[in-house]
């Protein structure tokens, strides 16, 4: 059983539900059959992924559909080994260096080396190239960014680039001058509610609209997240009413008790409880910039308003570590600790000046 | 080049110091020299000092007598008397307590031969190394019952490794076959391991785990440092032993041995080194002067209570320091000063400050009293953790990280918590490797496929 999210997922670009300017230009750029390293940007659920997938597919045809997954294995200088997750066919391979941590340097080195340096054969006229895609290149090493520039440059005749990323800020500015930006926008709540209903009459399901739109709204613009959160919905109750529950993602939930139990009590027998979710949502994959922004949005809601502003300077402080440190957990902690503080202390004075 | 090679010999047990010349070595003459030397040793029998000030007898030791007792206890038990199945004991401490001494001395007076292994030095080609060094070991196992031919037959035999090879040091787990030959040979095998600082050559910890311990039934006697009394003793000892050999060493006044006592730490040979060292200043061609430096320097030390230029490193333990570090005793003074050495705190840890900030990190919060004092500390490591962040900088600036941190942490715990606690490690971040089947998921999405399929196969979170 494969996803409505993976069932539906267009595999043309004439065929793309939205910016549909911009697959217009795309098309043009494939039917050159040349182009240059490209960096795809947008927030997650925008649609990059299948944007990429378009573009290879316009380029080599249906081959770059039979994907077959690989574990590659690369050694570090110092011995270490390391086992990364790669999707490839004929014509492109899909890695994601950041899998390997601060070792992803190795990988990007490596792996262009290993496909640049392998000349394509003449198969009935096919690209003299071949695509490496890497995902989430924000996440990468100032270290990997470095060598990813060196080799962009050292093997552009024989492989192409196309990174994909939810910003550009994390990006070193030689890496963007050397790419050629796209940028995918989430798209509307409108867009999503017709794609969300588009879907559902091909599943052969009828889809209230009121539904549709809260579950766009939900979804935080997130097309993927509506897709998916729509099928939960036809799995928990069909056929669908206007105001049937929406589940919302669990870890959503979670960050809300976490912001709950930081408000409810100040003390340090929180913090170390609250060390230990957060040591559970970061174990478990949660982007350490999610569980910022939510823990921060959440926090925020009970707050009065002269609190607010000092608490997203704050905020703003420790993100911004968070963004260039490597352990997050050293940047929540603190910012949960001040939290505390100030919350606390927000407290007793207004309730001193009761009396 | 003559005064500094003159200042090495002297430093020399051997008394080369009278013949400077023959000090300047090289390759050529090396073999002339050994030969020198043995006429020399002939005619001034007495010059080997460190062999005479060894201890003979069991009352020389300076082990406590109960310490003794229970490794004396064990020899009679497992090796004197005609046992089956083999005898392992292994010998705890830090250096220079001891252990290798009381073993000499109590076989020798149970009259139980002892064969030692010494890592022979490789003449191979690196490479084949690791191999070869393993294969001996487990030879010199598997040689351990047969008594030489030099020794009187009926005596009993032990074998003893203090020398521990160092293909152990990257593999030890190759040490359980060791063990299992001890078994299968039924071998009396006694292990020294001196206490580490190092974890990486902690022996003890890699080679000598609890359920290794428990599965070859291996004896464990942990000595403790040499008590300053019996230090001192011991050293009185070795002022009768000098005494008869007035010519070459002079006697030390009783604070010069006072001086040595506090200094060498509970360490013995420490001790009986510095002791030799002392005495051999008084003798022959040394400037007079410099002797008499030598013990102003001492007397000066001495209100410090230690000898300072000789002094032992004192050696701080990774969570001795923790404990510090997250337990500051601040001054009775009014001002509450931090009394440390910081330079000497940080030093220690200059090449892993990223996993003592780690440590610092887990495990501060229970010191703490006061929200306040916590936010301050939690805004400190996190300002050290930036420093932290691009592994691949210069090292000053990573213990810019340590200073910090430390710094930060030790003052602003005002209201400390002073409790016994657990120091608990930081914690591992292995992240769940993408899973093969849904690789499009991006992981805040996989709660929809638990949901979509009715599995389980994500981790759900549960708020409570």
């Amino acid at each position: 059983m494969s996803l409505w999210v993976d069932k539906y997922r267009p595999k043309d670009l004439s065929k793309l539900d939205y910016h549909k300017d911009q697959a217009e230009n795309l098309k043009k750029l494939t039917q050159r059959g040349d182009f240059p390293h490209l960096l795809v940007y947008g927030p997650s659920g925008a649609g990059k992924k299948t944007r990429i997938m378009c573009i290879l597919k316009d380029l080599y045809g249906p081959g770059v559909e039979r994907l077959r997954m690989e574990q590659l294995n690369f050694t570090t200088p110092s011995k270490k080994k390391l086992e990364i997750m790669t999707v490839s066919s004929n014509y492109h391979i899909e890695i994601n260096p950041s899998d390997v941590g601060i070792y992803d340097r190795v990988v990007v080195m490596d792996l262009i080396k290993n496909v640049a340096q392998t000349q394509q054969l003449d198969v009935n006229g096919q690209r003299e190239f071949k695509v490496i895609v890497l995902t989430d290149v924000d996440d990468l090493s100032k270290d990997a960014q470095h060598a990813l520039r060196r080799t962009m440059e050292k093997y552009i005749a024989n492989c192409r680039l196309i990174l994909s990323a939810n910003s550009t800020s994390r990006l070193t500015p030689a890496i963007r001058s050397r790419c050629l930006g796209i940028r995918v926008s989430a798209p509307t709540i409108t867009e999503i509610v017709t794609i969300l209903q588009g879907v559902c009459k091909r599943e052969g399901l009828n889809l209230p609209t009121e539904l549709a739109q809260r579950i766009a709204e939900k979804s935080n613009r997130n097309l993927r997240r509506a897709i998916l959160m729509c099928e939960a919905c036809k799995v928990e109750q069909y056929p669908f009413s206007a105001n049937q529950n929406i589940a919302e993602p669990d870890w959503l939930l979670f960050i809300r008790a976490i912001a709950r139990k930081i408000s409810q009590e100040q003390s340090i027998n929180t913090l170390a409880s609250v060390r230990g979710d957060l040591y559970e949502l970061i174990i478990h994959g949660i982007p350490n910039t999610i569980i910022f922004q939510t823990l921060v949005s959440e926090l925020v809601k009970n707050c009065d308003i002269t609190l607010k502003a000092t608490i997203i300077s704050q905020a703003a402080l420790f993100e911004h570590r968070l963004q260039h440190g490597n352990k997050a957990i050293f940047h929540l902690e603190a910012f949960v600790a001040k939290y505390m503080y100030l919350y606390k202390k927000f407290l007793e004075d207004t309730i001193g000046d009761a009396f | 080049m003559q005064r500094g090679s003159n200042k090495w010999i002297s430093f020399g047990i051997d008394l080369k110091a009278s013949k400077p010349k023959e000090s300047v070595s090289n390759g050529v003459n090396g073999k002339d020299q050994q030969s020198a030397r043995k006429v020399k040793n002939k005619t001034r029998p007495n010059l080997n000092l460190i062999d005479k000030l060894k201890p003979v007898h069991v009352d020389d030791l300076s082990v406590h007598v109960k310490k003794v007792k229970e490794v004396s206890t064990w020899l009679e038990q497992n090796v004197c008397c005609d046992q089956t199945g083999s005898a392992i004991l292994l010998l705890t401490g830090p250096t220079g307590a001891g252990k290798t001494a009381t073993i000499n001395v109590l076989c020798k007076s149970l009259n139980i031969s002892i064969r030692e292994w010494i890592n022979p030095i490789d003449q191979e080609i690196e490479g084949v190394y690791t191999q070869a060094q393993y294969s001996r070991f487990i030879e010199f196992f598997s040689l351990g019952k047969y008594v030489s031919l030099c020794q009187d037959s009926m005596s009993k035999q032990v074998l003893l490794i203090e020398d521990f090879p160092n293909f152990l040091i990257h593999n030890p787990e190759q040490f359980v076959d060791v063990l299992e030959k001890c078994t299968e040979r039924n071998l009396s095998v006694i292990f020294i391991c001196t206490d580490a600082s190092n974890s990486k050559i902690d022996f003890l910890q890699t080679l000598f785990p609890q359920e290794v311990k428990e599965k070859y039934f291996i004896t464990n006697i942990n000595f403790n440092p040499v008590s300053a009394t019996l230090i001192k003793s011991a050293l009185k000892r070795a002022q009768q032993v000098i005494r008869t050999f007035s010519e070459e060493y002079k006697s030390l006044s009783a604070d010069v041995i006072d001086a040595i006592v506090v200094s060498a730490m509970g360490d013995i040979r420490s001790a009986v080194n510095q002791f030799m060292f002392a005495c051999l200043r008084g003798v022959g061609n040394i400037p007079l002067e410099l002797n008499e430096t030598t013990s102003k320097k001492r007397k000066r030390n001495e209100k410090s209570s230690a000898v300072k230029f000789m002094q032992r490193d004192e050696i701080l333990g990774f969570f001795h320091a923790l404990g510090r570090v997250l337990n500051p005793k601040h001054g009775d003074n009014a001002l509450k000063k931090l009394e440390y050495d910081f330079d000497s705190l940080i030093d220690q840890f200059a090449t892993q400050p990223s996993n003592f900030n780690a440590f610092l990190q887990e495990n501060y919060l229970k010191y703490f009293g006061d929200l306040n004092d916590v936010r301050k500390a939690a805004e400190i490591m996190s300002t050290a953790q930036s420093f932290l962040a691009n592994w691949s900088e210069r090292h000053e600036i990573m213990l810019y990280a340590l200073w910090i941190a430390v710094l930060g942490l030790m003052i602003y715990n005002e209201h400390k918590v002073s409790k016994w606690t657990q120091i608990k490690g930081p914690t591992k971040l292995k992240q769940l490797s993408n899973s093969t089947e849904v690789c499009d998921l991006k992981r805040t999405d996989y709660f929809y496929y638990n949901l979509i399929t009715g599995t389980n196969k994500f981790h759900t979170f549960k708020p409570y």
